[in-house]
């Protein structure tokens, strides 16, 4: 079987491209750098089964990042390249396209974007960039899905160039060849093109920041609260709940009952699978999972992160990185996984540690905050809002003095590139949130499933109580929490919202719910995020980062106490 | 003062063909690319997108104290950093000269 390798630019599409070739789902974004990884995929044309590979973006064969040793990897394996290239940018497209013609391997163009040519006011003529460049050009639309069934007959015309590239002669050529198949026709700025001027404005980009913000989270709040209120929460107490109760009452084991439904007729605190389980995951967070993947899928196709990252370049320059850090970060304000991957765009260890640990600490991810928001609540807006201050002055401090005491190394500098504002299609947004709510739901319903099974063993065999009598005193002392938030410790390694929303059970007043929430988010990371985070930068290393963040957690949550208590006297 | 310290470079008043660095241009001004002084990442990043001595680039926006400059060449726009702006040295040129 042939394997094809997608090669080309950082954001020409090539993710598109392979998902609408072998209708695989995967997450797309419209900047340079979404794709970390390889996928793998199969389809067949006419009878022959090919094997297609997507990988992350290049602009040159030199290695810096780990993405770029990916890259370069898949294309020394690849049979044949299929080359996408961005048609409205095609000069330096075509510096990757000749050193990828130097491969001597058979090779097909895609000029992706060809929809956008027409009212940028950029004519290619194909045929004669095909017949210069010695290999089948095809034009190609991912995002309208057109042209793929013509670029899938031409894989099998794929060949080796004939052209060959002196060394340092490639600008020349790649001039000659635009002189001879690009003509540029002016015309005026987009609507599009004038927002986006004024998002790289030094002051509109500071006034977008703020009101992107802004509007994000009131979107978020009052839709995620308005689906719960009547949508979600009238299915699970009106349907589900005794729905669930009739069929579960019919199981003769006491034991059975009590693991599935729990022991309280409140669905926050009756820690059941199928009820608080279910309750927390679909009614609790989902809501909030989805508004947020909503907007947020808005703004990464609408090219509005790197935009962002260059307004955040300041302040991240302080934290010894650079804007592009911002981008991890700012995906971990959904979920810690996605966001500690896409530090392999980073260039050296020392920004990941560094962008590792901002993401760690500075906001909870979507669905603990869900949890700390709702919950909150009951205590006022203030206590809230004082709990993601506390977290967010704790990581830039923490942060702050990881980079004057880590070892020195150089930083590297900011550079990114800016893809054309978009307005994304419709389609292309609910492809991309369906594929995150089945990512959701398949690892929060297990998750969830394990720790309350977890949770009634350590019960059963006395472990529990036998840790909570171990960190009473210390956790008294330090936090003025009651020792029975040793289970909800526990529990926070697996599923970080279901621990906050077990806090309920404690009736705490405000400071200490305020104390237990930053130690909730601070202390621990959830499993799934702790395996990702040692697969990105190793055991040793994520234990450091782990060690650093636990004793700030400690200094920081004792110090809350201790700046309470006063308060209260 | 102070603040004059900081500004006077800028508003130093110069002749197109004069050598200056990427930060010393005004916003909207466009200027040929005469020499990168360094080598290494950026370098080759920006070499890959046709940067190179002779390209006429165009600088769009500069954040203030010393954030990211924003220039466009051939309708693409892209960000450096500071540091690495002022190692870009180039020529302004008024428009009609080079082009």
């Amino acid at each position: 079987m042939k394997k094809i390798i997608l090669a080309g630019n950082p954001n020409v599409g090539k993710s598109l491209l392979f998902s609408r070739i072998t209708r695989i789902g995967i997450v797309t974004a419209n900047y340079a750098g979404t794709t970390v990884e390889t996928k793998v995929g199969k389809f067949n044309f006419q009878g022959i089964e090919y094997e297609i590979v997507d990988g992350p973006g290049i602009y040159s064969f030199d290695e810096y990042s780990e993405t770029d040793q990916i890259a370069v990897k898949l294309i020394n394996e690849g049979d044949i390249i299929l080359n996408v290239i961005d048609a409205t940018n095609l000069e330096r497209s075509l510096n990757l396209t000749l050193q990828l013609l130097k491969m001597k391997k058979p090779m097909v163009v895609c000029l992706n974007f060809w929809d956008d040519t027409v009212h940028k006011g950029i004519t290619i003529n194909t045929q004669t960039l095909g017949m210069l460049l010695d290999i089948p050009v095809i034009t190609v639309s991912a995002l309208y899905d057109e042209g793929i069934p013509k670029l899938l007959a031409s894989i099998e015309n794929a060949k080796v160039s004939s052209l060959a590239v002196e060394p340092g002669e490639q600008w020349n050529i790649i001039g000659s060849i635009l002189c001879q198949v690009q003509t540029l026709k002016h015309r005026h700025h987009t609507l599009l093109e004038r927002i986006s001027d004024f998002m790289l404005h030094p002051v509109g980009g500071i006034v977008t920041a703020v009101f992107v913000l802004l509007s994000t989270l009131l979107i978020v709040r009052y839709m995620g609260e308005g689906l719960i209120k009547f949508v979600f929460e009238p299915f699970y107490s009106q349907l589900y709940n005794p729905f669930i109760q009739g069929i579960i009452s019919h199981i003769p084991s006491d034991l059975i009952q009590g693991l599935l439904l729990g022991h309280s007729s409140d669905p926050l605190e009756s820690f059941g699978m199928l009820t608080s389980g279910v309750y927390i995951a679909l009614v609790q967070v989902f809501p909030y999972f989805f508004t947020f993947y909503f907007v947020f899928g808005f703004l990464e196709d609408f090219g509005y992160l790197p935009r962002l990252a260059v307004v955040l370049d300041r302040l991240f320059h302080k934290l010894g990185l650079h804007g592009y850090s911002s981008i991890p970060v700012m995906l971990g304000l959904g979920c810690k996984v996605p966001a500690f991957m896409s530090t392999r765009s980073l260039t050296n260890k020392r920004e990941k540690v560094l962008t590792a640990a901002l993401i760690f600490m500075s906001v909870p991810c979507l669905s603990q905050s869900a949890m700390i928001v709702s919950l909150g609540m009951r205590y006022g807006v203030l206590t809230v809002l004082s709990i993601y201050g506390i977290l967010a002055a704790t990581a830039i401090g923490t942060n702050f003095l990881m980079n004057k005491l880590y070892k020195k190394g150089e930083t590297s500098e900011f550079f990114t590139e800016f893809p054309s504002c978009r307005l994304p299609t419709f389609r292309i947004l609910t492809d991309k949130l369906r594929i995150r709510i089945v990512e959701y739901f398949a690892e929060v319903l297990p998750m969830i499933a394990v720790g309350v099974l977890l949770m009634n063993i350590l019960n059963a065999i006395h472990v529990l109580s036998f840790i909570t009598d171990l960190i009473r005193k210390p956790v008294g002392w330090l936090l003025g929490l009651p020792p029975d938030i040793a289970p909800i410790m526990l529990l926070n390694f697996l599923r970080k919202d279901a621990s906050v929303a077990l806090l309920v059970s404690l009736n705490l007043d405000a400071y200490q719910f305020i104390i237990a929430c930053v130690f909730l988010v601070l202390s621990t990371p959830c499993i799934a995020s702790l395996f990702t985070l040692i697969k990105e930068l190793g055991a040793r290393t994520s234990l450091k980062i782990f060690c650093v963040i636990f004793s700030a957690t400690i200094v920081i949550t004792t110090l809350l106490h201790l700046v309470f208590s006063i308060f209260q006297l | 003062m102070f603040f004059r310290r900081f500004t006077f470079h800028k508003k130093r008043i110069r002749n197109p063909g004069n050598r200056i660095d990427i930060t010393q241009l005004t916003s909207g001004e466009s200027a040929k690319v005469v020499e990168l002084n360094d080598d290494g990442e950026i370098i080759s990043k920006l070499e890959a997108m046709g940067l190179i001595p002779g390209a006429v680039i165009t600088k769009k926006s500069a954040l203030p104290s010393k954030g990211p400059v924003i220039l466009e060449k051939d309708r693409v726009q892209f960000a450096i950093g500071y540091d690495m702006a002022q190692r870009i040295i180039v020529e302004p040129v008024m428009f009609g000269t080079v082009l």
